[in-house]
């Protein structure tokens, strides 16, 4: 159900940005001269009215003028639904991803009512592939939106992608896809096959000529007829390709599906910015020192006084390593981040324009906080390899190993708290001093000492 | 009315993605070395899976580049065991640089949201031929060249819940541990010893089902094929490039061909593109200007150890006389723009005699070198490198013939 003035409300860019939203009047005379019984309605079942209207617009019996006037009033109401796609992606990652809906518009909102060009806008492709007994028209056009190469291409340069249907496919084996239509779709037997042979022939044709066609890692396009005919004579049944295209893309739609449904448990590599993933780490119980762990405690111990020169080892080497793998502007854009971070105090989201990136996320990735620790963590046991050469058991014993990496992931943990809960906040929160960790002094110190900060 | 056979979602966003901060993006030259090497595999009818499998090692050896300094991938008796019919592909390697030792470690790539199991032939975990320390999953997004390290298992902990002696073993994925770190961490500081390979191998050697191909001829076949080239069939003809295609001597040899300069292109292009332009700029600035119709291309690829990327662009001269000339300018660095290796030498000759000759100079120590040379249409130019202990590798010549 929608409000009727979708079907006569254009949405457009306004030339000064953003968009604008004009009502037009023949079409909303159209409307309700169609749809008189609807006239007294706050909202209208789209259902109903967009096959109507699409039979208006399609109909050589109706007379031009209002064959227009049926296509139009959909043309609004598309052209209100790409603004909808947009706003939800802009709210969904625009702030972390730097950009916003006005960013998004230019690819898609590009439909114009004036004009009668060759010109095919993204509204009238949206409309002239809509088939009513498939879809709607909403999700039709947050599907054709999602699926707009421009549109996709920004997005994965802010480092937002979709996978693709043709993708979904080329990833699917035969044995997964079996096992998903029999135990969870109870799907019949011949109808099992049938799809899996279907899948056989996609991948033998359309894998084939990816890595032929020089195409890989590059956003998979939809199959060219040509491909569609080969994958049509390798079925055994007799069948067009039109009709192989739309079995391809409804099979790639469970796949989705299921792919989304998965989702929730899917493994998520949690990053440092994440706030779930900072939450885990303020509630881990302080450990508990049992007797397993006393050999532990005692080597912590003395440990400890050794940390400071460790920790600045560590730092210089697994610094020296990071820098020495980036370009030098990279390398350069990377110190002067950690020492605004670490040593002037500054939230990601605030670093961001300091260094010429657009968004937090590219600081993130820049920065990989996580990694950068872990690496430094790591390197401080290797560095303490004379000094715990007498409890060789730590080195023979990955169990052990595991719980020694542990203890000192806590002590760094404690040490690099600041850090953590510097780097979960977003937004622009300055907090104008230097973070007080022994880690960010030390690494502060390093920055100093090599006159990158 | 007809219906869709399929639900079609109804929360819009919910299938998009985002890039996370420990996802390694392949460059497209290492993305085609992997399509090249897969290719070489493809009568055996696996070659999409062996490109998959080929793309979670390029990934695997990127990451531990980038987060062990001490660590390698060493993959001269390395092996890509690549199932006939079904199951699952893997590279086995070695890890080199813990003191005490190398490690073995299997590399498979997963897709990440389909399967619940991977299935390995028995011998891949028992037969000292191709038996592994460590298995490591490596989720790879094709589409996007985007692979990330997600988990990994010891070979002791999976011995311990395979009952099998023989076939093929399904492996449940719950049982991989889903933390790379503590991977790293185990490569690094733990004792090899602590993981033991099995010893003892069974009569029967031969993984029936399978092909087992040596990574070392795999990989190195662009090396080969490069020095093989010889001879005016196999030029690079980079008067190609000025009209926005690679001939298919440099398809062959996975040259990837850049957009011209001042593009808005997407992602993984982006960093080559600007790369090569800070580069460009520079020399502009000190001496050597470079027209904006100049078209570039580079080539990545390992050689003795090191992974190098080699930069062209072409241009024609400006007509000074009656025979028009062209400019070749070579830049030579490393795929991630970072130090350059000591004692690699960088050579161009012509079929005569070496024209110049660029080293790194101990004073002066840069991020890469470059070398310009000109000369009329038909001359062709020979790119030599050349390492510290004396290998060297040729290229194709480069030529810039017009039709």
């Amino acid at each position: 159900m929608s409000p009727p003035s979708r079907y006569w409300t254009f949405i457009s860019i306004h030339p000064a940005g953003g968009y604008r939203a004009e009502i037009r009047p023949e079409c909303q005379f159209f409307f309700q001269d169609c749809f008189p019984d609807d006239r007294t309605l706050e909202e209208v079942p789209d259902g109903r009215v967009q096959k109507e209207l699409i039979e208006l617009s399609q109909s050589p019996k109706v007379p031009a003028r209002e064959r227009h006037l049926a296509a139009f009033c959909l043309r609004c109401f598309i052209s209100d639904q790409i603004l909808q796609v947009c706003t939800q992606l802009a709210a969904q990652f625009g702030s972390h991803h730097g950009f916003t809906c006005a960013d998004l518009l230019p690819y898609v909102l590009n439909d114009d009512l004036r004009l009668r060009s060759h010109f095919v806008s993204v509204g009238q492709e949206i409309l002239h592939s809509f088939e009513p007994h498939r879809s709607n028209l909403s999700t039709w056009t947050a599907r054709k939106v999602k699926q707009n190469r421009e549109l996709n291409g920004f997005l994965l340069e802010q480092g937002v992608y979709l996978i693709s249907d043709w993708a979904i496919l080329n990833d699917t084996r035969s044995r997964s896809l079996e096992r998903l239509l029999r135990e969870v779709h109870l799907q019949s037997e011949p109808s099992i096959q049938q799809t899996l042979q279907l899948l056989a022939s996609y991948h033998a044709i359309y894998r084939h000529d990816r890595l032929r066609d020089n195409q890989a890692g590059k956003t998979c396009q939809p199959p060219t007829p040509e491909q569609l005919c080969q994958i049509a004579d390798r079925l055994p049944e007799s069948i067009t390709p039109q009709a192989v295209l739309k079995r391809l893309q409804d099979l790639a739609d469970l796949l989705r599906q299921h792919r989304i449904d998965r989702r929730g448990g899917a493994p998520k590599l949690a990053s440092l910015d994440d706030q779930e993933a900072q939450q885990q780490i303020a509630n881990l119980p302080t450990p508990e020192l049992g007797e397993a762990e006393q050999e532990q405690a005692a080597f912590l111990t003395d440990f400890q006084k050794q940390f400071t020169k460790c920790l600045e080892q560590a730092i210089v080497q697994v610094m020296q390593h990071w820098i020495d793998r980036q370009s030098p502007q990279s390398a350069h854009q990377f110190t002067f981040a950690l020492c605004l971070m670490h040593c002037k105090g500054l939230a990601m989201g605030a670093i961001a324009p300091l260094i010429q990136l657009k968004a937090q996320y590219q600081v993130s990735r820049l920065l990989k906080l996580k990694q950068l620790r872990a690496d430094i963590q790591r390197c401080m046991i290797s560095h303490l390899q004379p000094f715990v050469l007498h409890q060789a058991a730590f080195y023979t014993d990955a169990e052990r190993l595991h719980q020694l990496h542990q203890g000192i992931g806590t002590v760094l943990e404690e040490l690099v708290e600041d850090v953590m809960q510097e780097a979960a906040l977003e937004g622009n929160l300055v907090r104008g001093h230097p973070l007080k960790s022994r880690f960010a002094r030390s690494l502060c110190q390093y920055l100093h000492q090599t006159d990158r900060c | 009315m007809k219906t869709s056979p399929y639900p079609i979602s109804t929360s819009i966003l919910a299938d998009f993605g985002t890039l996370q901060p420990e996802t390694v993006a392949l460059s497209p030259g290492i993305i085609q070395r992997s399509v090249q090497a897969s290719r070489q595999t493809e009568a055996q009818g696996n070659g999409w899976g062996n490109y998959l499998t080929l793309l979670a090692l390029a990934g695997f050896r990127q990451w531990l580049a980038e987060r062990a300094c001490d660590l390698s991938v060493n993959d001269r008796c390395g092996l890509l065991i690549s199932p006939n019919r079904v199951g699952e592909g893997i590279c086995t390697i070695e890890v080199q640089g813990n003191p005490l030792g190398p490690f073995k470690v299997g590399v498979l790539a997963i897709e990440g949201w389909l399967e619940d199991t991977i299935e390995l032939p028995w011998e891949v975990i028992e037969q000292p031929d191709y038996a592994a320390q460590f298995y490591v999953l490596v989720l790879v997004q094709e589409e996007q060249g985007w692979v990330t390290v997600h988990s990994f298992l010891s070979a002791d902990r999976l011995r311990q819940t395979i009952q099998l002696s023989s076939g093929i073993c399904p492996i449940s994925l719950e049982q991989f541990e889903p933390d790379p770190e503590q991977f790293l961490l185990y490569l690094q500081c733990l004792n090899p010893a602590t993981v033991p390979l099995p010893v003892v191998r069974r009569s029967q050697t031969t993984l029936s089902g399978y092909t087992v191909y040596p990574l070392s001829t795999l990989c190195a076949t662009i090396e080969e094929s490069s020095l093989l080239h010889q001879g005016r069939q196999s030029l690079i003809n980079t008067a190609h490039w000025l009209r926005d295609e690679l001939d298919q001597v440099g398809r062959d040899l996975a040259w990837v061909l850049l957009p011209t300069l001042t593009p808005a292109m997407p992602s993984p292009m982006l960093s080559s593109v600007e790369e090569l332009e800070a580069i460009v700029t520079e020399l502009s600035r000190t001496g050597t200007p470079i027209p904006p119709q100049a078209r570039g291309a580079y080539q990545d690829f390992q050689w003795a150890d090191l992974w190098l990327r080699l930069y062209a662009m072409v241009w024609p001269l400006p007509i000074a006389s009656e025979i028009p000339e062209w400019s070749l300018l070579l830049i030579l660095g490393t795929p991630s723009g970072g130090a350059f290796p000591k004692g690699v030498r960088l050579q161009v000759s012509d079929p005569a005699q070496v024209l110049l000759e660029r080293t790194l100079r101990p004073d002066h120590p840069d991020t890469y070198l470059y070398a310009r040379v000109s000369g009329i249409w038909e001359e062709t130019f020979v790119v030599t490198i050349a390492v510290e202990n004396g290998a060297t590798l040729t290229l194709p010549p480069f030529a810039f013939q017009m039709e």
